[in-house]
């Protein structure tokens, strides 16, 4: 097959560029053992680009774009609008409807199809174009996928992109679409997976939304979900909420929206035994890339489908720690009245001057305090010490060491070298002290 | 100790102009040792950890012999030798001298050009405003929101960050406003001093009481003040450190190796070096960066941190807090009532008479701004960290650690700051 058209299995690592980051990633999906991923394809952003090369109208209206401003509402209005709409009639070019119609007969040319959009930026293969990326649910037959796959294309012109674009000073011309077309799945329940907890941001913690039907009732915020927490392989925490209604695909196409019946609508979506499977799913796509996800999936028919996974870029960063035990940090900026973020050559100078064992974290700070709080004397007079200046800093430690999360060494008082070391520890505690009061 | 830090900071100005090149790392590396070794020479540490003590003393033994809270808070105003809240009386004089000169008031208030100070010169007055603010500059110039962050813009780099507060004590103040609102503070805190030793000497053991007291007193007011001072040593030569970096930088985009001199901020100290001595740089590292602090320009940082990632920012426990009241730490007394000014941004202060600071922290640099409102609130902070210090010395109500107070708030909104019991109402 060329570069017009790529299925799920044969992409990599290199192809970003011609099938956008979502598409690449539902690659990447496909490739790990054990994870099953809808089959699926992608046309990619050549085959668009080869649908419009020849359209002279397109590039002249384009040309018209590129010079507008977020103000210039009217014209922005009626070029996209015009543009929309060549798109719409565009000629879709002959080799990339035949490798559509091609893997649409390997697939299952009688099942239904997701169509959605991967869009991309020349320079900026990873910005995400939030909000603008259309799916089509439940798209049945190859005319009408050919025609969804045209409004995909369409929608790079929406108003609300257009503007988008120029408001982060994107170039229109460079701004390229590739469409994905996945099989449908008709899920009983389906929801997303952080591998982290997005509150409090800790690695351990899983949190899963779930509810009945297609995801994009939760999505959409049409229904609240259910929520369970997954640590270490065990259920923390489930909070099942009152879903009153689910999304379902229609035999004929399209979709629709039907209510529950009172005692599903009170009923946990998944089982423990489900959450524990799709927690363990959501640890394996984790290590495969390397980052906290936030993973969709879907169930079906007690098989976990995911049919998405991207970073969750919104964690706050961790300090690295040279050995795998626990440790806790407290915030420099806190104490130096100073919280904004730091740049590389600031953080360098003040770890070249601090006596304390300061670790960085992202553009922030902290240090490292789990030795006094492993020692029942030094965790003490730190909590006091930090309690008589700042109260929520007592309560944050406290909350930390009443979870038992840094085991105390007793301090055994006969042996000559515990005291030596107990001596250290308090000097280090004096120091950190100190360090916080310059 | 003061005497001591400023010749040591004549000698590296002195040592460092001749440097470039790797020889300029080495001269710092060489006098961050001397700075470690003022900032945490274990004599000056004990100053202020004196006062400090003294502080928990009189406010634990007061409360328990008369019943009186935070009582430190008032003896602490108008402390001497305090290079911060001398910051904020010297801008006041700042505004002193440019009052007079109507002409160049009004090209301030419409000035964005950033080098105006060689413009104002031309008017009326100007010359007086020019030397005023130079003769602050050099005292203070190498100060700053975010001053820790050595990649900050300092005052010196852009004067013009100090108009807007120039204004507010030029509108707010008349002239000698600074000196008598110190000797107001002094006569305060003598006269709560005078109050408090005669209640104590009515007690059994009164004369011992009111003697200790005293000597604790004395610790308060001649020692607090210079807990300012070994971050401003600091901050001194942090300053020096950057502008002869800074010309390195210069040299280096001269060279072609950089595209602007501001893109070492995104290098760590080595990274610097390595630069500068090879003549290469991988710009992918920069551009990376330069994304990565977007990125954190949008994260909140926890009070605490765990290796599982976890952020914990503390909650109060508190009873007896009004309906809706917001909880925060009391460290400086009084009960206010004003309009809140939310400000994120120093440059963005613009404050009417009993206006009420609200915003995220405040280090030193902004006790400029503390001269000119009557209250102040901030999401971050403890009893011994900077603002809280210079709010006591000012006798500014002040309420610290309001978690999300600059979004709970809203600009503009009438609030009470009860800076004796520790919450905010909005009204």
């Amino acid at each position: 097959m060329g570069s017009l058209v790529i299925g799920f299995e044969e992409m990599d690592k290199t192809q970003l560029g011609l099938v956008g980051g979502k598409g690449l990633n539902l690659g990447e999906l496909s490739k790990i053992e054990g994870i099953h991923v809808p089959e699926g394809f992608c046309v990619t952003t050549v085959g668009f680009q080869k649908a419009i090369e020849q359209n002279e109208m397109y590039h002249a209206l384009l040309n018209q774009l590129e010079s507008l401003k977020t103000e210039d509402r009217e014209q922005i209005g009626e070029i996209s609008s015009k543009i929309r709409q060549i798109l719409m009639e565009v000629t879709i070019p002959v080799d990339v409807e035949k490798e559509v119609t091609y893997y649409l007969t390997q697939f299952g040319e009688e099942h239904a199809y997701a169509v959605r959009s991967s869009a991309t930026a020349e320079d900026l293969p990873h910005a995400s174009f939030a909000g603008q990326q259309d799916t089509y649910l439940n798209i049945l037959g190859v005319d009408a996928i050919l025609h969804h796959l045209k409004k995909c294309w369409a929608s790079l012109f929406t108003e609300r992109a257009v503007i988008y674009r120029i408001q982060n000073a994107f170039n229109h011309s460079q701004v390229y679409l590739s469409v994905i077309v996945q099989k449908m799945v008709f899920p009983q329940a389906s929801g997303i997976l952080f591998t982290a907890d997005p509150i409090t941001s800790n690695r351990k913690v899983l949190s899963i939304d779930a509810s009945f039907g297609l995801g994009e009732a939760l999505v959409s915020g049409l229904v609240s979900a259910d929520n369970y927490k997954v640590k270490e392989d065990t259920i923390v925490d489930k909070m099942i909420a009152t879903k009153k209604l689910a999304i379902y695909g229609r035999k004929e196409g399209g979709t629709e929206t039907r209510a529950l019946d009172s005692e599903q609508q009170q009923s946990q979506t998944l089982s423990a035994e489900q959450i524990l499977q799709l927690a363990r799913l959501g640890r394996q796509i984790e290590a495969y890339f390397g980052s906290p996800q936030d993973i969709e999936w879907c169930l079906v028919d007690n098989t976990f489908y995911i049919v998405q996974s991207r970073p969750i870029t919104t964690l706050f960063p961790i300090p690295e720690a040279n050995d795998e035990e626990n440790h806790v940090y407290v915030s420099v900026g806190h104490q130096q009245m100073m919280t904004d973020p730091i740049k590389p050559l600031g953080l360098a100078f003040h770890l070249l001057i601090t006596p304390a064992p300061m670790r960085k974290a992202g553009g922030w700070l902290f240090v490292d305090v789990t030795p006094m709080l492993a020692s029942p004397i030094t965790r003490n007079i730190l909590v006091n010490n930090m309690g008589q200046h700042d109260p929520l800093m007592k309560d944050a430690l406290m909350a930390i060491i009443e979870r038992d999360f840094i085991e105390t060494k007793p301090v055994a008082q006969k042996a000559p070298s515990a005291n030596i070391n107990n001596t250290d520890v308090r000097h280090k505690s004096k120091t950190i002290q100190q360090s916080f009061l310059i | 100790m003061i005497k001591k830090s400023q010749t040591s900071i004549e000698e590296l100005k002195q040592n460092i102009q001749s440097k470039s090149g790797t020889d300029l790392f080495d001269i710092i590396l060489e006098d961050i040792q001397e700075l470690r070794k003022i900032l945490f020479d274990p004599q000056s540490t004990a100053v202020f950890m004196t006062a400090i003590n003294a502080t928990h003393w009189i406010n634990e033994k007061m409360n328990e012999w008369l019943g009186e809270t935070n009582a430190a808070d008032i003896l602490s105003q108008s402390v001497p030798n305090n290079i911060t809240s001398e910051m904020g009386l010297a801008l006041m004089d700042v505004a002193d001298v440019i009052r007079p000169y109507q002409q160049v008031i009004e090209y301030l208030q419409n000035v964005k050009d950033e080098n105006f100070l060689e413009k104002i010169v031309k008017l009326h007055g100007g010359q007086e405003a020019h030397d005023a603010i130079i003769a602050f500059l050099n005292k203070y110039g190498m100060r700053c929101s975010g001053e820790i962050d050595i990649t900050k813009t300092r005052w010196s780099e852009k004067p013009i960050t100090l108009v807007p507060m120039i204004l507010s004590n030029i509108k707010n103040f008349e002239h000698g406003a600074g000196k008598l609102k110190f000797e107001q503070g002094k006569q305060e805190a003598l006269k709560k001093e005078q109050e408090l030793l005669d209640r104590l000497k009515q007690l059994p053991d009164g004369e011992e009481k009111a003697n200790e007291t005293k000597r604790m007193i004395d610790r308060i007011r001649n020692f607090i003040g210079y807990r300012e001072y070994p971050k401003y040593g600091y901050i001194n030569r942090y300053f020096v450190y950057k502008q002869a970096l800074l010309k390195e930088a210069e040299r280096l985009v001269h060279a072609g190796v950089l595209l602007e001199k501001e893109d070492i901020y995104y290098l760590t100290f080595e990274e610097l070096r390595d630069v500068v001595q090879t003549n290469e740089l991988d710009y992918a590292i920069i551009t990376k960066r330069k994304d990565d602090y977007k990125g954190y320009e949008k994260l909140t940082p926890p009070r605490v941190l765990t290796s599982e990632g976890e952020r914990l920012f503390g909650k109060y426990e508190r009873e007896n807090l009004p309906a809706e009241a917001l909880a925060g730490l009391a460290v400086s007394t009084g009960v206010i009532e004003g309009r809140a000014r939310v400000i994120l941004n120093m440059e963005d202060a613009n404050f009417e008479d009993g206006d009420i600071l609200v915003t995220a922290f405040t280090d030193p640099s902004w006790t400029p701004l503390f001269v000119s409102v009557k209250g102040l609130v901030t999401e971050v902070g403890g009893l011994m960290t900077h603002g809280a210090v210079i709010a006591r010395e000012y006798g500014l109500p002040a309420v610290v650690g309001v978690e999300n107070a600059t979004k709970l708030i809203q600009d503009g909104q009438r609030i009470r700051v009860n800076g004796t019991e520790g919450y905010i109402e909005i009204l």
